[in-house]
């Protein structure tokens, strides 16, 4: 049901005036904003409801407020709780999380190419070696993906299966870990957690957007480099952004 | 003590023991209703009174805090819809297959205890 211009008015006062009484980050200020006037609005639609109006009332939205114990009421029951004390992390411990995490990572990759070494030699007949060598000036992805265009003994299209494992390794581990509960080992081992700008845990949508980078160092590192230099107060990657996710302690 | 000291301090006690059968079913009574289809938050906080007849009134300060804790622990999850244009969107909770089964226990947790608690007070 619509609200009257002046209901509307006086909904976004209060709302901000509510939320005035705590710090919070943009992120969360947003999510509370909308569940605030969402609720108020929705009981002030029932009250008008019953009174048999086709329009919220500023004076059903007082109501609505008035029933729900006030300001001070409503900023305990939707910002405090909100508003607890949430340390965003910006480089050091990540970093660190983040080395340990690819210590973890280079064993499996190294593991997965053996596999791979395994079946290629043995299964295919295909020998790694240099009469399967790239060719000259062929496209070398060392640069951008090393862990997976590992040996130049390889045609490319082998070099791309080496790849793609290789890449599934790494993308799966972060994702995965931090889909589960927000944390891959190495976040565990340093007390970090990822999690959604509004407080929610990551869902694995959110896990894969913001760990895609990973699977090109010189990407990442532009994107951690871009962290610093424009999104220090935000402590975020341009992938967090992306994915509208936090790193904290925890 | 004087004996109206004693009623009061017995009524009091009685409203203690109320409130904290009251929490403890809030968590319960929040699940059980987005088991049921996804709400909003608005619409548990009524429906919680008007399910119980009234009996079990829980203030919209204890229903907000207890759906983000329920979605911080991913019993939950919420989604946000637009209703219709120009009047704020509503976020509609519901539960996750972790929720769900969080919610079958504590069911069968609640129908033991109070089934007990029955057989306790029926002295058989």
């Amino acid at each position: 049901m619509q609200m009257t211009t002046e209901a509307r008015a006086w909904l976004d006062a209060t709302v901000r005036r509510i939320l005035a009484r705590h710090p919070l980050g943009g992120a969360e200020r947003a999510g509370i904003t909308y569940e605030l006037m969402s609720h108020l609005h929705a009981a002030g639609e029932a009250r008008a409801t019953s009174l048999g109006h086709s329009e919220v009332t500023r004076e059903d939205l007082e109501h609505a407020l008035a029933q729900a114990g006030g300001e001070e009421q409503l900023a305990a029951a939707f910002v405090q709780p909100l508003a607890r004390p949430v340390e965003r992390v910006l480089f050091g411990r990540r970093l660190g999380a983040y080395a340990i995490d690819m210590v973890l990572v280079f064993i499996g990759i190294v593991l997965v190419h053996q596999a791979l070494d395994f079946l290629l030699e043995w299964h295919m007949g295909v020998t790694v070696g240099p009469e399967n060598a790239a060719a000259e000036g062929e496209f070398d992805g060392t640069i951008w993906f090393p862990w997976g265009f590992h040996d130049p003994g390889l045609s490319l299209p082998l070099q791309g299966v080496f790849a793609l494992a290789s890449g599934a390794v790494l993308l799966g581990y972060f994702a995965w870990t931090e889909a589960r509960d927000g944390r891959t080992p190495g976040k565990r081992a340093l007390e970090l957690q990822v999690m959604r700008t509004d407080g929610a845990p990551v869902t694995f949508r959110e896990a894969f957007l913001r760990n895609a980078v990973k699977l090109s160092p010189p990407l990442l590192l532009l994107d951690v480099v871009v962290m610093l230099l424009a999104f220090a107060k935000d402590k975020q990657r341009v992938s967090d952004r992306i994915a509208g996710t936090i790193v904290v302690r925890a | 003590m004087y004996l109206w000291s004693i009623g009061t301090s017995v009524a009091e006690d009685v409203t203690r023991w109320t409130q904290q059968i009251r929490k403890g079913s809030t968590r319960l009574a929040i699940l059980q209703l987005v088991s049921e289809k996804e709400r909003y938050g608005y619409e548990i906080v009524t429906s919680i009174r008007e399910r119980t007849g009234g009996v079990l009134e829980v203030a919209e300060g204890n229903v907000y805090p207890a759906l983000h804790a329920l979605e911080a622990e991913g019993h939950i999850t919420s989604a946000w819809r637009e209703v219709e244009p120009g009047v704020p969107p509503r976020k509609y909770y519901r539960l996750t297959p972790h929720g769900r089964a969080h919610h079958a226990s504590l069911v069968k947790e609640w129908k033991g205890y109070v089934g007990a608690i029955s057989r306790l007070l029926e002295g058989d």
